[in-house]
């Protein structure tokens, strides 16, 4: 089964509060989620759903919401 | 890349913290850097981003601010291990190595890394990580990712940084863990390609085409582990002729019988065997590695003996011959003539007990060995094995007191102590130093306490321990001392040393000597084990008749 992106998001940051069914979740939520944790997530979602993010999309996408619309464009429910 | 998920490997083990990106010099220069604190520093160097390209006078003048900033850190800092792990860019167009003797990036790396060679030697604690040799099984290409460079400056890929993790956490659980001494073979398919017991000596599969070649090739890698110390065992449920049949009459065997040092063929779960093993062997189950192509096998013993490393294996045996040398359990940093001579050692070993087993009177049989047995004085080039000594003997060990090389130092140079290395020779062969003493005397009476009181297991049997202490009783009574006294810290794995006391002279004190003991040596950590006591004037000590050289 596919895992959630919210699942990637708590392994990712592990220690952080926040509101998984906040539509705006995403970079600047907590103070664990700054630049460098976009990457890393990118990098833990590339893994995980076995694609690949252009350095463009890696600076474009900076919430869930928009991870998860871009991983749809690529076959891939998250 | 901090907190990046490639780094669960190291992080499983290890508390991981990370640095600010580029700010190594300050790390490494500042005198109350946080450095001294931590156990181990990882330092990864993307070497372009430290040195510009083609540049003569920027390569030299970064070699030396490199390697320097290393060595003041290092000098610095006691203990904190240093795993230096680098890459540089490598081009892979033919053409361009086709009449150039070498390209920038390969002078600057190897001078760079001959830089590190020299100051590893002076300083130990300093461990090499090539990344690009790292990075060489996995496909240099994928490891890196220019990608992550301009989105994170990053220059490695998930896969890059995973590699640079599991590799650290090797090498630093091999400092915290000595390898593997045992490989534990199954046979039918594993040494060979079908089941002795039904296929025959001319049915299995060994030899020159196809598989037979493989396994043939397995066994050759084996070989070159045996040549580097690794002890070979087997386990394997047949009947035994059967299975020596295969080693001394098979052309295409590589193994030979003379080169497994115990084997353990029954119809026995392979549990048992593996006990049966460690006992023959006198190791812990931590020093095995299991190899069995039966995964039923395989899982049996690693629920049973979680200790016991068991690999899980590649279906295809044409894949074995390499896996079994990657194995990071039998790698080890440097590879000592010791090492090398274990096997002889062990080879010895099996002769003596089964020469004792068949000996009637016990005695005149040790007397036969022409024990040669002499006190080495402990000098700095010896440090090194006496701290070994006390790391790894658990055997006959009456206290198990771990000193450092640095501990012995200062004992060596007191003149309250009394500290000496025994060294055996006798028809089995030179056995090198395999006991340890550590008496300290007391500032204030004519008492001496047997701080310390080993022997390696590998020369047990032998009644050496009656002439280390016929020896240290020497020593002590030129010295002027009237009374020894001594204590048996009972341990899990030490119940060999149980009786040695009680059967060498020494008879139990009361409660109270305790506490004068400890007002006598207040440097000394004394359990509440019974302590027992010797007069040195009325010393009767056995089996000092079965030495060639008296004490």
């Amino acid at each position: 089964m596919t895992r959630r992106l919210e699942e990637l998001v708590r392994e990712q940051f592990p220690d952080a509060i926040f509101d998984s069914a906040d539509p705006s979740l995403g970079v600047g939520s907590f103070p664990e989620w700054d630049s460098l944790g976009t990457f890393n997530l990118l990098l833990l979602a590339e893994q995980t759903y076995s694609v690949r993010f252009s350095t463009s999309e890696m600076a474009e996408l900076k919430t869930v919401a928009a991870i998860r619309k871009h991983l749809k464009s690529l076959g891939v429910e998250a | 890349m901090p907190r990046n998920q490639a780094w669960k490997v190291l992080a499983a083990n290890h508390e991981v913290s990370f640095a600010a990106l580029n700010d190594w010099s300050d790390l490494l220069l500042r005198a109350d850097s946080r450095l001294a604190q931590v156990d181990a520093l990882v330092w990864v160097i993307a070497l372009e981003d430290v040195v510009d390209e083609g540049s003569s006078e920027n390569f030299h003048v970064t070699l030396e601010l490199l390697v320097n900033t290393l060595r003041v850190a290092l000098t610095r800092t006691a203990g904190t291990k240093f795993i230096v792990a680098w890459s540089y860019p490598s081009n892979s167009s033919p053409i361009l190595y086709a009449q150039r003797e070498s390209l920038f990036w390969d002078d600057f790396a190897r001078e760079f890394e001959t830089a590190l060679r020299k100051l590893q030697k002076i300083h130990r604690e300093l461990y090499l990580l090539p990344l690009n040799r790292a990075f060489g099984g996995a496909g240099w290409k994928t490891c890196l990712d220019a990608r992550n460079f301009y989105a994170g400056n990053c220059r490695y890929s998930f896969r890059g940084l995973q590699i640079i993790s599991e590799s650290s956490g090797s090498i630093l659980n091999r400092i915290e863990e000595t390898a593997a001494k045992v490989l534990v073979l199954d046979c039918d398919n594993t040494l060979w390609g079908g089941v002795i017991g039904e296929d025959g000596l001319t049915g299995i599969v060994l030899g020159q085409d196809g598989t037979g070649r493989a396994f043939q090739d397995f066994q050759r890698a084996v070989k070159r582990l045996a040549t580097s110390g690794i002890l070979l065992a087997l386990a394997s449920k047949n009947t035994e002729p059967d299975v020596w049949q295969v080693f001394e009459k098979h052309s295409g065997m590589i193994l030979k019988r003379d080169d497994i040092m115990a084997a353990s063929i029954s119809w026995d779960d392979k549990t048992v065997s593996l006990r049966k093993l460690a006992q023959e062997l006198s190791l812990g189950l931590e020093s095995f590695v299991f190899w069995d192509d039966n995964p039923l096998e395989r899982e049996l013993v690693r629920s049973t003996y979680p200790r016991v490393i068991v690999p899980e294996l590649p279906h295809d045996v044409s894949e074995w011959s390499a896996f079994v040398a990657e194995l990071p359990f039998f790698h080890r940093f440097t590879t000592t003539s010791e090492d090398r001579r274990k096997l002889e050692q062990y080879v010895a070993r099996g002769k003596f007990q089964s020469e004792l087993r068949a000996a009637v009177d016990h005695n005149s049989f040790l007397r036969s060995l022409h024990l040669r047995p002499r006190a080495v004085a402990l000098d700095p080039t010896l440090l090194g094995r006496a701290e070994q000594l006390c790391a790894k003997t658990n055997q006959f060990n009456l206290r198990i007191q771990r000193y450092s090389a640095g501990e012995l130092k200062n004992m060596a140079e007191n003149s309250h102590s009394i500290l000496f290395l025994t060294h055996l020779h006798d028809r089995f062969g030179d056995h090198g130093n395999v006991g340890f003493v550590i008496a300290r005397i007391s500032n204030i009476g004519k008492t001496a306490f047997l701080d310390t009181f080993l022997m390696s297991c590998r020369v047990l049997g032998r009644r050496l321990e009656s002439w280390m202490l016929g020896h240290c009783v020497k020593v002590l009574r030129r010295r002027g001392c009237e009374q020894l006294i001594a204590e048996f810290i009972p341990s899990e794995r030490n119940m060999p040393a149980r009786d040695f006391l009680d059967s060498h002279g020494f008879a139990p004190m009361n409660g109270m000597a305790r506490q004068a003991l400890r007002q006598q040596f207040p440097q000394i950590k004394i359990s509440e084990s019974t302590l027992h006591s010797m007069q040195l004037s009325e010393a009767k000590i056995p089996n000092l008749d079965i030495c060639d050289e008296k004490t």
